[in-house]
């Protein structure tokens, strides 16, 4: 064999391998569903900050969001299901485990500190911490799938960052208009950007 | 200069090969549209990976279609292996070519 066939055969199995190695089962309509889900328990809390009891409130924000991620995520993973049967595959692939190791410290540190953030009555930090954490799954996502995921995952990045920075200076935000900033934070990010993300992948990618 | 292995050598089982090492097995609608091959170019080569004993296939029925999939085996896998050492040495300069 020659060389320069040689080279050509390596740069053959580079290609392949690296696009067999993405992950392509992504869904823009989950994006959307779950902004609205986010709307939807954006809403609730909303209701809650003015309707239940402090003592109260904790269990209704972990009630709510839990059930907001959950059901986020089984509509995630049945839209990805149906996006693979479409070519007659599975969702199961290589790619997906990677993307799921990917993904894993940014959701488990947002969830510990959020955990903390809520046990010390830091309520107003915690937009802000989900933010950050799912920004980083999505940037560590990203080197799996499309470009879009990582540049999605650096605009939560910024958005939480700024969100966390302004809430910290009391010297120049009123007290009383925190939580608004927090609870339009929580709506933007997991509302809003959602909405947007998922509208441009589908009618980017077609999925 | 070693041999090479010409069941592999070839630009499209080469592709097919790289394909299922990385994900271990898939189906022949995604290796299809993956590799951008025609039905009939997919068959032959699968065919003549699955006669080497590289791969294997297996039939099954999704409703009244038929499901195809293509799994690579630990000797697909070491002649993959072997192959891409073999580039390398080419490359390398350590194999006259």
């Amino acid at each position: 064999m020659k060389k320069s066939q040689a080279e050509e055969d390596i740069q053959i199995i580079r290609e392949v391998m690296e696009r067999s190695a993405r992950y392509t089962h992504f869904s823009g309509l989950s994006g959307v569903l779950s902004g609205i889900l986010a709307l939807i328990g954006c809403a609730i809390t909303y209701w809650v900050n003015f309707n239940i009891s402090e003592l109260q409130q904790n269990n209704w924000y972990a009630l709510t969001w839990s059930s907001v991620l959950i059901a986020a995520i089984a509509e995630d993973l049945m839209l990805a299901q149906r996006n693979a049967q479409k070519n007659g595959g599975s969702i199961w692939v290589p790619a997906t485990y990677q993307v799921m190791k990917a993904i894993f410290p940014g959701v488990f540190v947002a969830f510990v500190i959020s955990l903390t953030a809520m046990l010390e009555g830091a309520l107003d930090a915690i937009p802000g911490v989900w933010a950050l954490g799912y920004g980083a799954a999505l940037c560590a996502a990203g080197m799996f799938t499309v470009k879009e995921v990582w540049v999605y995952g650096i605009i939560q990045l910024i958005t939480g960052s700024a969100s966390l920075l302004v809430l910290s200076q009391p010297a120049i935000i009123p007290r009383e208009i925190v939580p608004i900033i927090s609870f339009s934070q929580l709506a933007l990010s997991f509302g809003i950007y959602q909405i947007v993300f998922g509208l441009w992948m589908t009618r980017k990618y077609r999925k | 200069m070693r041999e090479i292995d010409e069941a592999i050598h070839q630009k499209t089982r080469l592709a097919i090969m790289a394909h299922l090492a990385v994900v271990g097995e898939t189906d022949f609608l995604t290796l299809r549209k993956i590799l951008s091959l025609t039905d009939g170019n997919l068959s032959v080569h699968s065919a003549i990976l699955e006669e080497k004993g590289f791969i294997e296939t297996e039939k099954t029925f999704v409703g009244k279609k038929t499901r195809t999939v293509y799994r690579i085996t630990p000797t697909g896998r070491k002649a993959f292996q072997a192959y891409v050492t073999e580039l390398e040495s080419i490359l390398r300069g350590i194999i006259d070519p």
